[in-house]
C-alpha cells in the first residue's frame, strides 16, 4: 500500500504573505546597549564615542521604521471596521506632529506618538462597546488595566517628543517690536506711508528679544 | 450535565462535577423543578461563555509585540541621542546639560 503525501500547498504561500519581524543589526545586543547607555550617562567618553558611531549607522533607524510599519498593520487589524477612519486620522496626526523638517529621531518619536494614540483608541472603542453590552467586574478590571497601560505608553511618547523638541532643536530668536513710531516726513506725506517705510527699514524703536525656549 | 432516561420513571436531570480528580454525578430530580434547574444551568453556561469571550477580547487588546519592541528601541535611540548631544539623565529623571570639565 502506498501512502500519498499530504499536500503542503498552503504553507509556503502563508509564509510568503506574513511579514517578518525586522532583525536588529549584527552585533546589537539589547543588554549590552543598556549597559553602554548607563556608562555614557555616567560620563564614560569611550561609551559616548561608541554610541555616536552606532547612531551614525543606518541599521537601528531602519529597523525601528520597519517595526513601526508592522505595529501599525497589527493595530489597524485590531481596529477592524474603524481601520479606514483611523488610517486618515493617523496621516493627519503624522503631518501635524512632524512639522516641516523633522530629524530622524523626531520622525520615530512621532511614529511612537501616533501608534500610541491608535493603540489607546482601539482599547477605548472596545471598552465603550462592551460597556453597552455589560460585563463582569473582572472583565472591567482587565479593560482598566489595558487602558492604563495604553495611556501610559501614549503619554510617555508625547513627553519624549516634547523633550527632544526642547533640548535638541536649535533655539530660534524672534524679535517683536514693542511700539511703532510713525514719523511724519517733511514735505507732507501720508502718515501711513511713513509708518510702512519705518517698519521695513532697520528698527529705530526698542525691541525685546524673545526666545522660544 | 444533562438528562437521563430511566425505565418507567421519566427523565432525570443530572449535573456532573469533578471532585478530587473523579467525576461525581448529582441527581437533581425530575419534573418542573428539574426543568427550571436545567434552564438555570444553561443560562449559567452561556454567561460563562460570554465572560470567557470577553476575557479573550481583553487579552487581545494587549500592545502587540512589534509595538513593545518599537517602544524599547525608540527609547534607546532617544536616550543615546540626548547623551551624544551632551545631556545626561539625573537619577532617571530630568535631562541636564553636562558640565564641561
Amino acid at each position: 500500500m502506498t501512502q500519498t503525501p499530504r499536500p503542503r500547498a498552503t504553507a509556503p504561500a502563508a509564509r510568503r504573505t506574513a511579514p517578518r519581524p525586522p532583525r536588529l543589526p549584527e552585533g546589537h545586543d539589547e543588554r549590552a546597549w543598556t549597559a553602554l547607555l548607563a556608562r555614557a550617562n555616567a560620563g564614560d567618553h569611550q561609551a559616548l564615542a561608541a554610541l555616536r558611531t552606532a547612531l551614525e549607522r543606518a541599521g537601528l533607524w531602519s529597523v525601528a521604521g520597519d517595526l513601526a510599519r508592522l505595529a501599525e498593520a497589527t493595530l489597524l487589524a485590531q481596529a477592524g471596521a474603524l481601520a479606514a477612519p483611523c488610517h486618515e486620522q493617523l496621516a493627519r496626526l503624522r503631518r501635524e506632529l512632524a512639522g516641516e523638517r523633522p530629524t530622524a529621531l523626531e520622525r520615530l518619536l512621532v511614529e511612537r506618538v501616533v501608534l500610541g494614540w491608535l493603540a489607546l483608541h482601539v482599547v477605548e472603542v472596545s471598552y465603550a462597546q462592551q460597556l453597552g453590552r455589560g460585563m463582569s467586574a473582572a472583565v472591567d478590571a482587565g479593560y482598566q488595566r489595558r487602558l492604563t497601560a495604553a495611556q501610559g505608553r501614549y503619554l510617555a511618547a508625547i513627553k519624549a517628543l516634547a523633550q527632544v523638541r526642547r533640548l535638541l532643536t536649535p533655539a530660534v530668536q524672534v524679535h517683536i517690536a514693542q511700539q511703532q513710531v510713525v514719523v511724519q516726513e517733511a514735505g507732507g506725506g501720508e502718515p501711513g506711508e511713513a509708518g510702512a517705510a519705518a517698519g521695513s527699514s532697520a528698527p529705530a524703536v526698542p525691541e525685546r528679544a524673545m526666545s522660544t525656549r | 450535565m444533562g438528562w437521563e432516561t430511566r425505565r418507567g420513571r421519566g427523565r432525570y436531570y443530572t449535573r456532573s462535577r469533578r471532585e478530587g480528580g473523579r467525576v461525581v454525578r448529582e441527581y437533581v430530580g425530575t419534573g418542573p423543578i428539574a426543568e427550571l434547574a436545567a434552564q438555570a444551568d444553561a443560562l449559567h453556561r452561556q454567561l460563562r461563555a460570554v465572560e470567557r469571550a470577553q476575557r479573550q477580547a481583553v487579552r487581545m487588546l494587549a500592545a502587540p509585540p512589534e509595538l513593545q519592541r518599537l517602544d524599547r528601541l525608540v527609547m534607546e535611540l532617544y536616550r543615546a541621542s540626548l547623551l551624544v548631544a551632551g545631556y545626561h539623565q539625573h537619577a532617571r529623571g530630568a535631562w541636564r546639560r553636562r558640565r564641561p570639565r
